[in-house]
Formats: C-alpha cells, sequence, structure tokens
C-alpha cells in the first residue's frame, strides 16, 4: 500500500504515517468517489446525447394502424376530487370505441370515488366497466393484479386517477406495443400545480430533467427507459410471463421494467406524450413519496439486483445502466457515507489524500443536486422545454437535495427495522390537492 | 491589513460567492415570472388532415379569401400545371399536379390526387380515395385508402398457402421463448422459403424472410430485415436499421424503421380492408408498389423507376 501513496502522492507521501485504517478509509472513500463520479458523467452523457444526439421517436409517426384492443385501468383510492376529470378524458379519446374498455380501479375507497364512478357507468353503459376493491392487500400492484381479470386485448394503459390525458395520448402509447419486441411503454409526466409553492416549482424541475432528458436520452442510446406505472402501458402477453403484478412490490413499476427486461422485453419511452399530473405540494407529503419509492427501489434492487446483472436477455450497454438505475436510492447513503469518511480521514490525519478527493466528491455531490436529476440535467430539460425564468430557482434544489437524503435514509432505516420486527410493508398515498369535481 | 481581517475578507467573499445564485432564485420565488405547466394540448390528435380541416371550416364559416400565398381552395377538381408551384391546397374532387409541380405545405384532395413525374409533395399529402405518384417524385408524408407508385402494371402475385410447410418458430437456432408464441433468437436468422410459421419473432441481428413464406405474426430485428419475393408478414415489420421488402412481398401491419425502408415492384404494405403504417427515415419506393394508409418518410421518400 505504501507504493500506492508514493506513486499517488510521491512528494507528501512520507509526510504522516499510514495506517491501516487510513488505507481501508481511503480505499472505501475512492470507491465512493468513483462511483459517484459515474453517476455524474452518466447525467452529462444524458445532456449532451440530448443537446446533440440523434433522437429516437420511433413509433410516433404510426398514425394509422389496425388498433390493438386496449383496456385502460385509472387507478384510484379515495380519489373524489380527480376521479371524474380522468374519466373524461378517457372517453374523449382519440381511439376506436369499440377498442377500448375503460376499467376505473375503485380500490378500497372510503370517500365518493366509488359512487362517481358508479354514475358515469350509468351515464355511459358499456364504456365504464368499474372494478371495486373492497379488500385485499393494500397498495395500487395489489389492486392492480386483482383487476387483470377485468382487461380485455393483449395491452394495458394505467392511469393515475389526478391524470387527464390528451385525446391523442392512448394512441401514441398504443403504437410501441407494434414492435413485437416492446414490453412497456412510458409518457411523460407534467406537473400541473406547479405554481403553488417551492415545493411544486422544484418538483417541477426534478421532473422535466427526470423525463425531457434522462429517460429520453435512455431512449435514445438504447439503455433503460424506466416504465413508470402510469402515463403507460404494459403488454399482457409480457407481464403474464413475467408472472404478473407483485402485490408485495411498493414500486410496481420499477419491478415490471426490471422483471420484462430480464426476460428480453423492452421498455420504451414517448417524451411526446405528455400528461399532466399533480405533484405534492407539503413535504411532509414529498418526504413520505420519496421513502416509498427509495423502499420499493431497494426491494427490487435486493430482489432482482444480481439476476438482472446475470441475465442473457440484456445487453452490456443495458445492463451497466439498469444497475445504475437500480442502486440511485443507495447513492444518497453513500454520498454520505463519502462526506463521513472525509471528516474521518482528516482526524486520522490523512489531509494530502483528501486534498486529492475532496473536489471530486464535491463536484458529484453538486451533480446529484436534486437526487434524481443532476443540475446539468435541468438546466437542458428547461432550455428544451423552451422555459427560461424558472431555471434561476435551481439553486433551491440543494434544498430538495437534503430533503431527499434525508428521507432514503429513513427509508432505508425503517427497511432494516421492518426485517428484523418482521413487520409488513405500509402503502402511503399521496395526497391531492385539486377542488373536488361537481357533482 | 491583519489576519484577522483576511480571515473576515476571505469568509465574507465565500460566503457571498455561495449566495449569489440564490439572489435570482429568490427573486424568482417572491415574484414568479415563470412558473406555469409545460402546455399539453388536451385535443391533439394526430392527423394528416388537420390543416385542410382548418381551411373547410373557415370556408364554411365565410373567412376564406383567396389571396397570393395563401392556401388554395378548389370546389370539385383542381389542375396545377407544370411547373407549377403552391403552398397549400384542398380540392373537394380530383387534385392533379403536372410534372415537375411542387407542394410545399400541403395538398389534400376529397377524390384522387395524381401527381406527374418529378413532382415534390413537401409535408403533408393525403386524400380521400387515393394518391398516385409518378416515378421520380419526392414525398414526405402521405395518406389515403390507396397509394399507388408509378405504374402499377404487375400484377399481385397469387397468396395460395396450400403448398407452404408448417415450420415452429421455437425450432430456430438459438431460440428463447419470451412468452407463448412469442421468442427471440441472438443472432442472424435466415427464414427458408415456401415455409409457414405461426408467431412473432424478435432477432438481435438481421432477419430474412425466404420467399414465399408466411410468417402469421409480428416480426423485428435490430440490424436489418429483408422480406423474401411474394413472402408474407401478416403483421408488423419492424427494424432498428433497414428494411426491404421484395417484388411481390407483402406485410399488412405497420412497417417501422429506424432508418431506411425500400419498397421493391408489386410489394404491397397494408389492406383496404386494415389500412397501416410505414415509417423511416427514408423510404424508396420503386414503381409498382403500393400501400394502403400512411407512408411517412421523416426526411426523404423517392418513387423511382425499377428496371
Amino acid at each position: 500500500m505504501p507504493l500506492f501513496f508514493d506513486q499517488l502522492f510521491p512528494v507528501n507521501a512520507q509526510a504522516y504515517p499510514v495506517s491501516t485504517p487510513t488505507v481501508v478509509l481511503t480505499g472505501l472513500l475512492a470507491i465512493i468517489v468513483v462511483v459517484t463520479a459515474a453517476y455524474g458523467l452518466r447525467h452529462l452523457l444524458f445532456s449532451l446525447d440530448r443537446l446533440f444526439g440523434r433522437q429516437r421517436h420511433p413509433y410516433l409517426d404510426v398514425d394509422e394502424a389496425a388498433w390493438p384492443a386496449l383496456t385502460v385501468f385509472i387507478a384510484a383510492h379515495n380519489e373524489e376530487k380527480v376521479i371524474a376529470g380522468c374519466m373524461d378524458a378517457i372517453l374523449a379519446a382519440d381511439y376506436p370505441a369499440d377498442r377500448l374498455k375503460i376499467v376505473p380501479v375503485n380500490d378500497r375507497s372510503t370517500d365518493r370515488t366509488g359512487e362517481i364512478i358508479e354514475e358515469y357507468r350509468a351515464r355511459y353503459p358499456g364504456r365504464i366497466n368499474p372494478f371495486h376493491r373492497n379488500g385485499g392487500t393494500p397498495g395500487k400492484s395489489a389492486a392492480l393484479k386483482d383487476a387483470l381479470s377485468a382487461a380485455n386485448g393483449q395491452i394495458v394503459a394505467i392511469f393515475d386517477a389526478d391524470y387527464v390525458p390528451a385525446r391523442g395520448l392512448l394512441k401514441q402509447l398504443a403504437a410501441p406495443f407494434f414492435d413485437p419486441e416492446v414490453g412497456a411503454v412510458m409518457g411523460r409526466v407534467v406537473p400541473a400545480n406547479v405554481s403553488r409553492n417551492v415545493l411544486t416549482r422544484m418538483l417541477d424541475l426534478e421532473r422535466s430533467a427526470g423525463y425531457q432528458v434522462d429517460q429520453q436520452a435512455r431512449m435514445n442510446l438504447r439503455l433503460v427507459p424506466q416504465f413508470g406505472g402510469t402515463v403507460g402501458g404494459v403488454r399482457r402477453i409480457a407481464m403474464d410471463a413475467v408472472g404478473g403484478w407483485d402485490a408485495s412490490m411498493l414500486t410496481e413499476d420499477t419491478d415490471m421494467t426490471f422483471r420484462l427486461l430480464m426476460q428480453g422485453w423492452k421498455t420504451v419511452y414517448t417524451n411526446r406524450s405528455e400528461c399532466h399530473e399533480e405533484v405534492p405540494e407539503e413535504w411532509p407529503v414529498r418526504v413520505r413519496q420519496v421513502k416509498r419509492w427509495a423502499r420499493g427501489h431497494n426491494q427490487v434492487l435486493a430482489r432482482y439486483g444480481l439476476r438482472f446483472l446475470a441475465s442473457p436477455m440484456v445487453r452490456a450497454r443495458e445492463r451497466i445502466d439498469g444497475l445504475l438505475l437500480l442502486c440511485v436510492f443507495v447513492m444518497p447513503l453513500a454520498l454520505l457515507a463519502g462526506w463521513l469518511l472525509a471528516v474521518a480521514l482528516y482526524f486520522l490525519g490523512a489531509s494530502q489524500v483528501l486534498t486529492a478527493f475532496i473536489p471530486l466528491l464535491a463536484l458529484m455531490a453538486y451533480s446529484t443536486l436534486g437526487n434524481f436529476a443532476a443540475f446539468f440535467e435541468i438546466v437542458i430539460a428547461v432550455f428544451l422545454d423552451g422555459n427560461r425564468n424558472r431555471i434561476r430557482l435551481l439553486p433551491f434544489t440543494l434544498l430538495g437535495f437534503f430533503v431527499s437524503m434525508a428521507a432514503i435514509c429513513m427509508a432505508v432505516g425503517s427497511a432494516l427495522g421492518d426485517r428484523v420486527s418482521g413487520r409488513g410493508l405500509v402503502w402511503d398515498k399521496t395526497l391531492r390537492y385539486r377542488a373536488p369535481a361537481p357533482s | 491589513m491583519t489576519p484577522l481581517l483576511w480571515m473576515a475578507l476571505l469568509a465574507g467573499s465565500a460566503l457571498a460567492m455561495l449566495a449569489a445564485p440564490f439572489v435570482p432564485a429568490w427573486r424568482e420565488w417572491a415574484r414568479p415570472t415563470d412558473h406555469g405547466p409545460l402546455r399539453v394540448d388536451a385535443d391533439y390528435v394526430n392527423r394528416v388532415d388537420h390543416f385542410a380541416r382548418e381551411l373547410r371550416e373557415s370556408v364554411r364559416a365565410g373567412s376564406y379569401q383567396a389571396r397570393p400565398g395563401a392556401p388554395v381552395y378548389a370546389e370539385g377538381d383542381f389542375t396545377l400545371a407544370e411547373g407549377g408551384r403552391l403552398a397549400a391546397v384542398l380540392a373537394t374532387g380530383d387534385l392533379v399536379l403536372g410534372p415537375g409541380s411542387e407542394v410545399q405545405q400541403w395538398a389534400h384532395a376529397d377524390g384522387t390526387i395524381r401527381m406527374a413525374r418529378h413532382g415534390i409533395a413537401l409535408r403533408r399529402m393525403s386524400a380521400g380515395v387515393a394518391i398516385e405518384l409518378a416515378p421520380d417524385c419526392t414525398f414526405e408524408r402521405l395518406n389515403a385508402p390507396l397509394v399507388t407508385f408509378g405504374s402499377q402494371e404487375l400484377a399481385p402475385p397469387a397468396r395460395d398457402e396450400a403448398d407452404l410447410k408448417d415450420r415452429d418458430l421455437a425450432e430456430l437456432h438459438g431460440c428463447r421463448a419470451m412468452a407463448p408464441g412469442w421468442y427471440r433468437v441472438d443472432g442472424h436468422v435466415v427464414l427458408p422459403p415456401g415455409a409457414r410459421y405461426r408467431g412473432s419473432l424478435v432477432v438481435t441481428g438481421a432477419l430474412s424472410v425466404g420467399e414465399r413464406s408466411v410468417i402469421h405474426g409480428d416480426v423485428k430485428a435490430r440490424s436489418g430485415v429483408v422480406v423474401g419475393a411474394g413472402a408474407s408478414v401478416l403483421g408488423t415489420v419492424a427494424c432498428e436499421r433497414s428494411i426491404h421488402i421484395l417484388r411481390g412481398a407483402l406485410v399488412r401491419g405497420p412497417v417501422i424503421s429506424e432508418s431506411d425502408v425500400v419498397l421493391s415492384a408489386g410489394a404491397v404494405v397494408g389492406t383496404p380492408e386494415a389500412p397501416t403504417t410505414i415509417t423511416a427515415e427514408n423510404i424508396m419506393v420503386a414503381s409498382g408498389a403500393r400501400a394502403h394508409g400512411t407512408v411517412w418518410a421523416r426526411e426523404l421518400g423517392v418513387v423511382w423507376a425499377e428496371t
């Protein structure tokens, strides 16, 4: 090991004693720096690809075809404020009515959701086919799994009840399924309640980067675009082949993306298939959302990480990107560990080592601001969307970064606690803010 | 200056640099200037005749005014002379575009559009009955129940499946099942002539469908697809690279390529009962081919007289 220091720092190598803990901690820090650098470079690559790369929209121009039979699930748990708007939008969709089955999935609602759905069933006989669920395992995965028996046709599209799809969206989501390799399709989610407060504005920046840059770049580079569980669809035969929805998973979308990929099915992202959604307006709601994502994502990592790496159906580039994607909710912990290691090394007298690592670590920490969207991805996304002034809010994403980091650490802690205590997973529903629809 | 003052100056400068980006952030937060949601057009539908519909509405509403450079509205048939140029035209009858003529934005006819040699159809062209493009025409987006390219003298081949030999996709070398009836092969695949397959096939290399073979399903290959002469694919043909549909071959479903599509003479895509879409960066069509539905070249479509 002294050789390592001699080579790296020939002048200072003898200036301080090299103890075993220093060597171990330095090695760990080096690993963390390399991994965070990999994420930083990945985000940079994605940003450059969106600016200068060839953009892939291979299915967007399919405007005439024998459209496949499509079942649209509207996932609804206590959604009285928004369910009517979603059903109205899907009823107005430009999709052959005889090929479209609309199934609002009323999952154990205790408000007027079921009543509103029944009103629509009466008003649109044959077009609205409700699926009421009064018990069973809580959560969207479990509800969708049960509702699958009500589906017709080859494709299942899923919308959360707060989404209002545009008229042409269903065809845009159905078109990629003409490609026999496509197992799932994901559209772009766009926050509707941007102007509410600083949190919603930050989430707007984050979503914009996540979809406009990150997802589309992964599509362009033939990596692993992610199915998001809403504004998307899944091919039924593919879903059946990988075992259907898994009710034990907190993030059914990530779970489905990876299980499909391991079986050779691709997920396609269509950036121009935009749909408005509500983002959390309160920090506690946001924290719960991030915790759920973190727990679910890490659940997929633990369950399928090794199998994914060993799958013969996955390309090398997908393997690397998929692994980075799976570990995205581990990285804030790694970053935190890196900072703690840096402090520990300082007190162990290895300041010369830190001099080399700290700028890189700081750069990579900066590049992962916002946790899900590096700052340059946000900049490029805002640029591509044609919004200019909102980029001024970029420094505030620092706040979101620390909140996310705390939420993810809590999620990991509670996951470990649950494993020890044997407690089951708890589904947290995201609150809705829209005013109730007039009855 | 004392060391203390230097330290204070350093700390102050560092803080000022850290705080500087927060000044515009704070201003934008306190007095928002750009806080609307990204615009999503709730009524957006991808219709090739969008502008024709708008023009028809304006004619009905009485707001249409014919003036130089404006779209032309023709009640009944309309003929554009040799070498003529138009921005846009809507004809309620047939539309005849003379040799070397050019439509720069869009053209729609409720009847048939006939474009003579060396014509240029930029952007969109749609018709209620048919579009007939002569050799050496170029195009971008076409849509009609029937789109013919050049001479249609070649008789369509008889598609009799009686003498075909049934084969199983699962027997292909290196085949893996993705789902029941859905297969993937890593590498290149050459399907023999005169065979009949049922199921869908994904190939990571190139795929060649043998002459007169029939596939009851969809096919995709990442490195190229050749649909042999007289062969039929009754579903989609998709490819990340080029697709060649040879003489007399039929594809019933969409033809989706991320680079080029080449249609040979007598090749047919879609059916009158089930029109479909051909989409690619470049589409090269030999005289004698035809399609039902949309033919959409993102960069350039060309009709040539195959020798």
